[in-house]
């Protein structure tokens, strides 16, 4: 620890401007964009604004079709064990239990580790979620939201310093959406700054709750159309939060961003020079 | 008036009711009998066809008899063979046994590589399509004549028999393994066989099992077929000696005798699947 707010060599993870596309149809167009160390990022955007292809792309599942990759200065040339996913509703294996799942991703994340060790570890952090009754569980056994509390398991058990996460709590109820909400920041504002995050929502009020900053894609391509940083000092209770005039207005100027780029056809520029005002 | 109208009203709901009490009485009558049976349907067509059986031992004349012999004599039959009919099932378990299982593991080894890797793919479903479709029953007698020995032909006759249902089930497994499956696996960093191994094959295993199901009832056949050409022992050659001496109630006991097996066999193979796949549900 060497304080705070010193300036950081490498970025985290960076994206020079990247494209990318499928068979002629372009997802992404020279997309630039770098997170810090430790910082917490959401990523916005309407369906088709190719967010999730970021994640992919920062993942190593897919190779950019032009620009450079970087995680820490080196070029990102395929998945690897120090960034850690979580999709939306797929990061355990059905055939295995809850632990055999954490243990199969904890003997690749610490291979030096023994078979009773990983156990342990598995146990630990299914405790940590709440989970430890349901750790011979199989994933159909379990509700939605379980499974997500059983992948979040995971990827902490890992300790990958990166967090990749795939609209991860976007198919829960939203009990259990505030619950893993409160749950993500407690562990990624605890190990500050080891962990940084991207995270990809659509929904906006979790994406200006969670981060230290949005940033809004606009589709066809995807594009960044604005880079909101979000100020409100942590730690954030949702009670405190949701009626501040600085959550407010983040939370308009996003919504503004998202639906100006699906409704008019406006150039990206004059958005993003308006953010910038914000 | 307004009297009468009531009354009438009322009797003719009253008689409603009844009505419909009487109907959802014999409803319950025939509810009741059908759920005497449920469950127990497929039951009533064997004993049925049993019936039918009798019956027509009966009908019958006593001099035409002999081709098909009634329920009682097929029994004592059966009865009396039993020692030669355990033999001869440990006699074509010895051919059945390693033949399949040698399939089964080489069709599912075999399967998850092509499977899984392009050009192997590319090489093998080409001649996949032009040779399984060949029924296996013409290889049994080139099989006796080209191996050392009716066992070791036998054998490779069931091999082949169960082989291509396994392989070709296994490789449509192992090549329609979902994109977010193999996209978790690859997050994970695991290796090459770690991923066929804790991710391909469990997630092939119900067309592993479809493949492995179709393979038995194969290898029953190829079983049968090739004991038919030169066993000296087995249930195949237990209803050719027979059907030669023209002693059908043998022969009819050993067809019987034969189908208790394989069905028990197909039982057991639906058990394991049924264990292996528990986590499904």
């Amino acid at each position: 620890m060497n304080g705070s707010g010193g300036p950081v060599a490498t970025s985290a993870l960076e994206l020079q401007s990247v494209s990318f596309g499928y068979s002629g149809t372009a997802v992404l167009e020279n997309l630039s964009l770098s997170v810090a160390q430790g910082e917490f990022v959401s990523l916005v955007g309407p369906s088709g604004s190719g967010k999730s292809t970021v994640l992919r792309l920062l993942a190593g599942l897919e190779r950019p079709g032009k620009g450079r990759i970087r995680h820490h200065g080196a070029d990102i040339v395929g998945p690897g064990i120090d960034r850690g996913v979580v999709f939306q509703d797929y990061s355990l294996f059905p055939w295995m239990s809850l632990a055999e799942n954490l243990v199969l991703a904890i003997g690749k994340a610490h291979p030096d580790l023994g078979k009773e060790r990983r156990r342990e570890l598995a146990d630990e952090y299914l405790e940590l979620v709440g989970l430890g009754e349901a750790r011979k569980k199989y994933p159909q056994e379990l509700s939605g939201g379980m499974c997500q509390r059983g992948a979040i398991a995971r990827v902490l058990a890992m300790g990958a310093p990166i967090l990749l996460m795939d609209e991860p709590f976007g198919a829960l109820d939203p009990v259990n959406r505030t619950r893993l909400q409160d749950l993500l920041l407690e562990v990624w504002s605890s190990t500050r700054p080891a962990r940084t995050v991207v995270f990809v929502t659509h929904d906006v009020d979790e994406a200006v709750l969670l981060a230290d900053r949005v940033v809004v894609l606009g589709a066809n391509p995807g594009r960044i159309i604005a880079n909101l940083a979000v100020t409100i000092p942590r730690p954030r209770s949702r009670k405190e939060t949701f009626v501040r005039s600085d959550f407010v207005a983040l939370r308009m100027a996003v919504t503004n961003h998202l639906h100006g780029d699906m409704l008019a056809q406006l150039s990206a520029a004059d958005w993003v020079g308006e953010a910038a005002g914000i | 008036m307004s009297v009468v109208k009531i009354s009438g009203v009322a009797s003719t709901t009253l008689e409603g009711l009844a009505g419909i009490s009487v109907k959802s009485h014999t409803a319950s009558r025939a509810r009741l009998l059908g759920r005497a049976f449920q469950g127990k349907e497929g039951w009533c067509l064997f004993v049925g066809l049993l019936a039918v059986w009798q019956l027509s031992a009966w009908v019958i004349p006593a001099n035409k008899r002999f081709l098909f012999p009634s329920p009682a004599v097929t029994a004592r039959a059966l009865w009396v063979s039993l020692p030669e009919l355990g033999k001869g099932t440990f006699s074509s378990f010895i051919i059945l046994i390693p033949g399949y299982l040698a399939a089964v593991v080489a069709g599912v080894v075999l399967g998850i590589l092509a499977g899984t890797t392009g050009w192997l793919e590319r090489t093998t479903v080409p001649f996949a399509r032009v040779v399984a479709p060949v029924p296996p029953t013409v290889y049994v007698p080139y099989a006796i004549a080209l191996l050392p020995g009716f066992r070791s032909a036998a054998i490779a006759v069931v091999f082949i028999g169960a082989f291509w249902p396994v392989f070709v089930n296994s490789l449509a497994g192992a090549a329609s393994v979902p994109q977010r499956m193999r996209d978790n696996a690859r997050v994970l960093g695991l290796t090459k066989g770690e991923y066929l191994r804790r991710v391909v094959f469990p997630c092939s295993l119900t067309h592993i099992f479809s493949g492995m199901s179709v393979g038995m009832a194969m290898s029953f056949i190829m079983l049968t077929v090739a004991e038919l050409f030169g066993a000296n022992a087995g249930l195949g050659r237990f209803v050719q000696f027979y059907a030669d001496f023209a002693d059908y109630p043998r022969m009819v006991a050993g067809i019987l005798f034969t189908g208790a097996v394989t069905f028990i066999c197909m039982r057991g193979l639906d058990r394991i699947r049924r264990r292996a796949l528990s986590w499904q549900r």
